[in-house]
């Protein structure tokens, strides 16, 4: 009987403390700074017009970067934050290249399990990329301020794909064990599938962290892609402290490759 | 929320998409060849038009070919059990070639090309603008000849449509989409293998087999989605036969109200009359916890997103026509035939492996 008690008061205590871990994941004032390096590599198209031809192999080993820092100021009782998300372009020299995203400031949530949501408004994408097109493009230039803070906001989003499903996969845990496999299957994103290895603990940019090796495959229309990475995930704060992916399309098009890097600076 | 897969690629609802969008796909990027039996597979045992409906006598495994097409308001869409019709036009069309471009670059050949730029993340849509352009700008003086038989061929290919070729077999997959993509998934093996008939190579990826699996929403926007304006009314058609099978078939009509404008319908409402014939067999794609959302007649009319049965979901669909505000100028229909339908046991279980004159690629 006492035995059974000191069970259940353990068990209280672990739920209490787990539940006050959550809680202080994430405070007002936390900030987190992360650099972001896309790197990607593809055939050179047959027929390609001589001026991009020139761009293109100026730029064929050149990663585009940029930085976006995260700065909370608002809990949740969830654990979830609200965030002020701002972008900053890095100048890379890259020869006629514009910018990855363009300097903005916007909303977005921050996840208990480390997902970095920015908040945007689809339908204004959808509308401004169809007058886009309809445009041939030449709308681009003219977005208004309000657009391209839209647009930087979806863009960051898309760039923080991967990474957010690589987070939601490790929020799945409560504990980690070396070795440890598991998987998961995005139901809305057509059903592509991140498989997790946990390789270990160790210490990366000043956390503790875990690092899980993925693999990922999607089958899409246009052929598939494939992924493989490693992803350092600080299981107490539950943050994402590093990610670097490398990922294979083929498409009617070529192989194209994409290597994706997103650090959090120390 | 956590809920154990074990045959995570038999769903592969993806495929019925990949069919439906490869018509998108044509459109875009005029390329396609339909390959439902790749060479160098064994050809599974047809299955006699007698043969049983699987509910009663569930089979190991079921294989068919499908045709997805998208039909312009000036044609109309195909009768019920014409797919062997459809299937041999579809084979008969010549290998899609295309028009060789000036040197400035220009016509069909770089519409692939920055075609295939856009689908570099960030910076693959900014280059392929300005591609697009000077593409665009190139194409006006491309061979003119060549350019509208370029056109012919391509117009010949949407109105036949795609054929693909589909295979289940104990938790495997195979999706044959053309010669140059067919797909293969044994999840118990965590293995995943893609085919080139064209160059005889293949591709194969490990995973960890049979490991916990957590079915997850990423929770990403998506545009708001059609809704039905009132109950739609709905009327059994007689029973037909179709590629061997008895079918239930059913008429649906009703309007729906489109909250975006989507790539096939402005915003606002439209008419939708979907015919679809269903059989007793069991749909090897349908999952009973991600497809019901696909089994609503009409309000997926504008998406194309899946070949779920809209009247008994979890059954095989045999026939499906979707038309969209028919009798006016922007009337579409989108129209889902199915047959050669077969069972597959032990014997065929060699269409879920690379052929032995295949090269792995890395």
């Amino acid at each position: 009987m006492k035995i059974r008690i000191l069970l259940i008061a353990a068990a209280i205590f672990f739920f209490v403390a787990a539940a006050t871990a959550n809680a202080d994941t994430r405070k007002i004032g936390d900030s987190f700074n992360y650099e972001v390096s896309i790197l990607t590599k593809s055939p050179i198209p047959p027929q390609i017009p001589a001026f991009l031809l020139k761009a293109w192999g100026a730029n064929a080993n050149k990663p585009q970067t940029f930085t976006f820092q995260v700065a909370i100021d608002r809990v949740d009782p969830s654990g979830s934050a609200h965030a002020t998300i701002a972008t900053h372009a890095q100048s890379s020299g890259l020869a006629g290249m514009p910018n990855p995203i363009s300097d903005a400031s916007f909303e977005g949530s921050v996840l208990l399990d480390g997902q970095i949501v920015p908040t945007f408004d689809l339908a204004a994408v959808t509308a401004a990329s169809q007058t886009a097109a309809t445009n041939h493009g030449k709308q681009a230039s003219t977005l208004s301020p309000e657009q391209q803070t839209n647009m930087a906001a979806y863009t960051l989003a898309n760039g923080l794909s991967f990474f957010n499903a690589v987070a939601l996969g490790a929020g799945k845990r409560t504990v980690f064990k070396d070795g440890d496999a598991w998987r998961i299957i995005i139901a809305d994103k057509g059903n592509a599938t991140i498989n997790f290895s946990n390789t270990g603990k160790q210490s990366y940019r000043g956390h503790d962290v875990v690092a899980l090796a993925l693999t990922s495959v999607q089958v899409t229309p246009q052929g598939s892609q494939r992924t493989t990475g490693t992803a350092y995930y600080d299981p107490q704060q539950n943050v994402m402290v590093g990610l670097h992916s490398e990922s294979e399309q083929d498409m009617p098009g070529g192989k194209f490759t994409r290597i994706m890097d997103i650090n959090l600076q120390q | 929320m956590k809920s154990p897969i074990s045959n995570r690629w038999t769903r592969f609802r993806v495929s019925a998409l990949a069919l439906s969008l490869s018509v998108i796909f044509e459109f875009f990027w005029g390329v396609s060849a339909a390959a439902p039996s790749p060479a160098g597979t064994p050809a599974p045992a047809a299955v006699p038009s007698s043969s049983p409906n699987s509910a009663e006598s569930p089979a190991p495994g079921i294989a068919y070919d499908e045709i997805a097409r998208i039909i312009k308001s000036d044609a109309t869409p195909p009768p019920p059990g014409t797919f062997d019709v459809d299937a041999s036009v579809i084979a008969a069309l010549p290998p899609m070639s295309l028009p060789k471009p000036p040197s400035a670059g220009g016509a069909l050949g770089n519409t692939l090309a920055m075609g295939a730029l856009t689908m570099i993340p960030i910076v693959g849509g900014l280059i392929a603008s300005a591609a697009i352009r000077a593409h665009a700008a190139a194409a006006k003086a491309a061979a003119k000849k060549q350019h509208e038989e370029a056109l012919s061929a391509m117009a010949a290919r949407q109105k036949a449509g795609v054929l693909a070729g589909f295979a289940f077999y104990h938790g495997w997959s195979r999706l044959a989409l053309t010669p140059e993509f067919t797909t293969i998934e044994k999840p118990d093996q965590g293995l995943s293998i893609t085919l080139n008939t064209t160059t005889k190579t293949y591709q194969s990826f490990q995973t960890a087999a049979n490991v916990e699996t957590y079915t997850v929403q990423s929770g990403t926007q998506t545009v708001a989605q059609p809704t039905l304006e009132k109950d739609p009314i709905v009327e059994p058609l007689p029973p037909a036969k179709i590629a061997g099978y008895s079918a239930r078939g059913y008429r649906t009509s009703g309007s729906i109200n489109v909250p975006q404008m989507t790539f096939f319908c402005s915003a606002g409402l439209h008419q939708i009359v979907e015919t679809e014939y269903v059989s007793d067999l069991a749909d090897p794609q349908y999952n009973s916890s991600l497809d019901p959302a696909n089994a609503q007649a009409l309000v997926t009319a504008c998406a194309l997103t899946s070949s779920v049965s809209h009247r008994d979901p979890g059954r095989l669909v045999l026939y499906r026509v979707v038309t969209v505000d028919e009798g006016t100028p922007t009337a579409f229909s989108v129209a889902l035939e199915r047959g050669n339908i077969r069972t597959i046991d032990k014997q065929d279980t060699a269409l879920f492996s690379p052929p032995a004159d295949f090269k792995e690629t890395k």
